[in-house]
């Protein structure tokens, strides 16, 4: 047999076993691993996806030092062989010709190459001129252990919390939403809901390009004969929406309102679950200036706020019929099926994404459709570690590892203990959120802009951050202000950067994710990175050794020991912070298993590290049994699943904001968004990702098969209103906001149709970067900005 | 000449799915495995990418077929150098010579 025989062998294999484990059929099913060992030279392992928050699990075949192939881990029970388009390509990420691989340091207008040591030195010296002035700025790619050593060098070393990441960006207001309904963060439920549900609700979502694969679990179970029924709630047909039995269109900020509605006719109609209610909830709402706990209320008032949300008061506000309310709430009201609600950035990245969250948790408290498989309320990440290390690892500048709060001093004492520091070290005070953070960049010192250095790894701020000329651009035209980047290709940040560190991306490293239902994956190095690319990890401990050198008092525990000390098998030091020794230990290991001490606090808890090796990623919490295995939980609170509660509890919310168990269920008010199409500017604008590119396509228009597929950014906008102003398919016309202009061919009919009025613009080209104009407006209690929803106006651009 | 291992989700119908199966092998640089329920394994193999792409799409449209997904690809044949040209833009920068630091 030829070697492309062999291929072809391996391919039919690897799609017959994925195939057959998509019904479960896997017994006797050939791994492609297996099978394709018989050709020689390529070696195989597991590694979770790069992409988005699934956790997909691939495996990665490696030839002569590089990634040759790619194939869907048949034993990973979220994708059971199967990849979407970006999964298929991953391994193709690492190879653009435009790789970073070595230091550049801006000399006038051109960055030149410069030495690991300089450029270490250079950040040390950025910080011991002024550490209060210094942040980090990070994301949800960032691996746990690299997340988790940037909070330790910020807080534990610096007593300096301004560091956060650009998952405040994408999933702040899902973390607020379920710690004021749950007093903890992070789903309860898993994706086991999506094989069990008989009615998924997706609130402005768009799994069938967003999280594919999800979404062909949905698909296949119809495949399979079984009705599974979608709920397609949105601003715009997606291309999830053929998919959908009911396309509710509502008008854009008033999904409160929806919510409310489901709850004031399950009140009025006395269809809510009593027992359920009775027994395991609690109202709230919010104080005059809206925080995080807000204040109780009792049911009376809570029923006699919500009766306004009559269904044909909501359809008056929304754009839906009455009855689709009453729809909605009737299968809410039955006991007899699984409702599972999906929701992403569409409920999120909203000026009241908190409350919007709050509501679905409350719509599905109120009715009793909670805790049970396939009947509950499932929030999804964009990144595919924004669970495990943004918010589990607590990279926000509010947090402290396993769901800790500065604030709270019981917290910081346990985290000065776990790293040995003296007390006192961490502050109180919270540090600054990703909008304020860069305002502050942007705003000259002496008038106010405290922030004169940022470090950012593993994001892009300069074409992800909204509205960037206001929060961007400003800095680099301040002396004093000074911006570090790491990354593994050039983008629109380190164009700008002052100092960019070229970065080991992917399997060129250790690493662990968290996926969106708890699940922690882990990975080994594969490949060498090109040039002189290093793990981000690395550059972090690298720069804190450099203070410590400098006499930095930070960098020393309270024994006088350096904060990243490590130890081999003899109880030798290792001198992680020079690269030519960063892998005689597995730094990854030692990072994972101090920071397991962390997640038992919040009944978070991590199995050890060795336990991720063998799997294909575990739920947490991970906990030992009287036999010694490691027993993950699929669902959280519910009595038999989750070993923390009580036995005849049935449910217990165990870390309650009302101190009693209970889970809360909040009013909130429809309120009018920041800003609202008017005369000057008609239309709505909405923005987000597609299929084939991934966040601001800095990889993924890296791969040219995907780029080929989707090559530029584009303005959907409906026929009718194209029709009216005589704009032509294709044809280019000047978009604009009060924030600026921007050039954009417009698409027609395209993968997205908007209703008339509205326009949706995708944000991974740099070439083409809709974030010049979108709206800085944010969350008061998450922070989250809303790039879903602006005034705007649309031109013919030879007019 | 890029080779992949694919997966047809199939449209549950009462009627024959033979005619589709027929369908799909008659497509240039397709071989069909053994349907599995409502699922179709294949690989496909084609000349270069645009090839390959067009077939993906091929594939996708035909009536019968809800999803195309993907098990197995191998590119260890194709060029891996991406020929991307982000667009470079000017920026204004006010340091002295040696950078702001």
């Amino acid at each position: 047999m030829d070697r492309r025989e062999f291929l072809k062998a391996t391919a039919m294999a690897a799609a017959t076993a994925a195939a057959r484990a998509a019904h479960a059929q896997d017994d006797d099913a050939v791994d492609p691993a297996v099978l394709a060992r018989g050709e020689r030279g390529v070696t195989w392992d597991k590694a979770p996806c790069r992409f988005c928050g699934t956790g997909c699990h691939v495996q990665v075949g490696v030839r002569a030092g590089r990634v040759v192939a790619i194939a869907g881990d048949r034993k990973a029970a979220v994708n059971r062989g199967l990849l979407c388009v970006k999964g298929y390509h991953v391994g193709l990420a690492l190879y653009g010709k435009d790789r970073l691989t070595t230091p550049l340091l801006r000399k006038g207008d051109k960055q030149v190459p410069i030495s690991w040591t300089e450029a270490i030195e250079r950040i040390a010296e950025r910080v011991m001129r002024d550490s209060k002035g210094f942040a980090f700025y990070g994301s949800g790619q960032w691996t746990i252990p690299e997340g988790y050593a940037a909070q330790k060098l910020m807080k534990g070393g610096l007593s300096n919390n301004h560091i956060d990441p650009n998952a405040r960006l994408c999933m702040a207001s899902a973390v607020t939403g379920f710690m004021s309904t749950y007093g903890v963060d992070e789903p309860a439920s898993c994706y086991d809901d999506l094989d069990a549900a008989d009615v998924v609700i997706l609130w402005g979502n768009n799994p069938a390009e967003m999280h594919p694969v999800l979404f062909s679990r949905l698909i296949d179970r119809r495949t399979r004969g079984e009705t599974v029924t979608l709920i397609d709630i949105g601003t715009r047909r997606t291309r999830t929406t053929p998919f959908a039995q009911h396309y509710l269109e509502f008008k854009p900020n008033t999904d409160l309102a929806i919510a409310n509605g489901i709850a004031a006719y399950l009140i009025a109609h006395d269809a809510y679950d009593k027992q359920f209610v009775a027994k395991h909830c609690a109202f709230r709402c919010d104080v005059a200036e809206p925080d995080l706990n807000g204040q109780a209320m009792s049911f009376d008032d809570y029923k006699k706020r919500i009766a306004k949300f009559t269904p044909e008061y909501v359809a008056k506000v929304s754009g839906l019929k009455a009855q689709d309310i009453v729809m909605l709430a009737e299968l809410f009201r039955r006991r007899d099926v699984k409702i599972t609600s999906l929701w992403c950035m569409g409920v999120n990245q909203h000026t009241r994404g908190t409350a919007m969250n709050r509501l679905i948790h409350g719509i599905h408290l109120l009715s009793g459709h909670w805790g049970h498989e396939g009947d509950g309320p499932q929030s999804l990440t964009g990144q595919p570690s924004a669970c495990g290390t943004a918010r589990e690892v607590g990279t926000l500048a509010h947090a402290l590892p396993g769901g800790g709060v500065v604030t709270n001093p019981e917290h910081r004492k346990h985290a000065e203990e776990v790293w040995n520091l003296p007390e006192g070290r961490i502050l109180a005070k919270p540090g600054y959120h990703t909008v304020e953070m860069w305002k502050r960049f942007s705003t000259p010192t002496e008038r106010g802009g405290d922030i004169h250095t940022i470090w950012v790894q593993v994001t892009n701020p300069g074409q992800s951050l909204p509205n960037r000329p206001l929060l961007f651009d400003p800095s680099r035209t301040l002396a004093d202000k000074f911006l570090i980047v790491s990354d593994v290709y050039p983008t629109e940040t380190t164009r700008a950067a002052d100092l960019v560190l070229p970065s080991a991306m992917w399997v060129e490293k250790n690493g662990l994710f968290g996926n969106s239902e708890r699940r922690t994956q882990q990975w080994f190095k594969q490949v060498s990175p090109p040039g002189e690319a290093r793990d981000d990890c690395w550059q972090t401990i690298a720069v804190a050794r450099k203070l410590f050198e400098l006499g930095h008092p930070g960098m020393r525990d309270k024994d006088g020991a350096f904060l990243f000390r490590m130890l081999d098998s003899k109880q030798r030091e290792v001198p992680i912070w020079n690269f030519q020794h960063y892998y005689d230990i597995n730094v990854d290991r030692e990072l994972f298993e101090e920071y397991r001490k962390f997640s038992r606090a919040k009944h978070k808890d991590l199995a050890p590290y060795d336990e991720y090796v063998k799997a294909r990623g575990l739920r947490w919490p991970v906990v030992k049994q009287p036999d010694g295995s490691w027993r993950e939980t699929r669902y959280r609170f519910v009595e038999g699943e989750d070993p923390y509660v009580k036995a005849g509890a049935g449910f217990q919310f165990y870390h309650s904001v009302s101190k009693d168990d209970r889970a809360q269920i909040w009013f909130h008010e429809d309120d009018p968004p920041p800003e609202a199409p008017d005369a000057a500017y008609p239309f709505w604008l909405c923005t987000g990702r597609v299929l084939e590119h991934w966040h601001t396509g800095s990889m993924t228009m890296r791969i040219p098969q995907l780029r080929r597929a989707m090559p530029q950014a584009y303005v959907e906008m409906n026929r009718r209103d194209a029709q009216r102003m005589g704009i032509a398919e294709g044809e280019l016309v000047t978009l604009e906001t009060r924030r600026g202009q921007l050039q954009l061919p417009v698409w027609l009919d395209g993968r997205g149709q908007p209703p008339e009025g509205t326009l949706f613009v995708p944000f991974f080209d740099e070439r083409l970067q809709i974030n010049l104009i979108t709206l800085e407006a944010y969350d008061p209690v998450s922070k989250q900005p809303d790039y879903k929803k602006c005034a705007a106006r649309v031109r013919r651009s030879a007019s | 000449m890029p080779i992949a291992g694919l997966v047809l989700r199939l449209v549950r119908s009462d009627s024959d799915v033979a005619p589709l199966i027929a369908a799909v092998s008659a497509l240039r640089g397709v071989s069909v495995g053994p349907a599995c329920d409502q699922c179709l394994p294949l690989v496909l193999e084609a000349d270069d990418q645009a090839s390959f792409d067009a077939a993906w799409r091929e594939l996708a449209a035909l009536p019968g077929v809800a999803m195309v997904e993907l098990a197995f690809a191998d590119f260890s044949d194709l060029e891996l150098q991406a020929d991307y040209e982000p667009l470079r833009r000017e920026r204004p920068f006010l340091g002295g010579d040696d950078g702001p630091a």
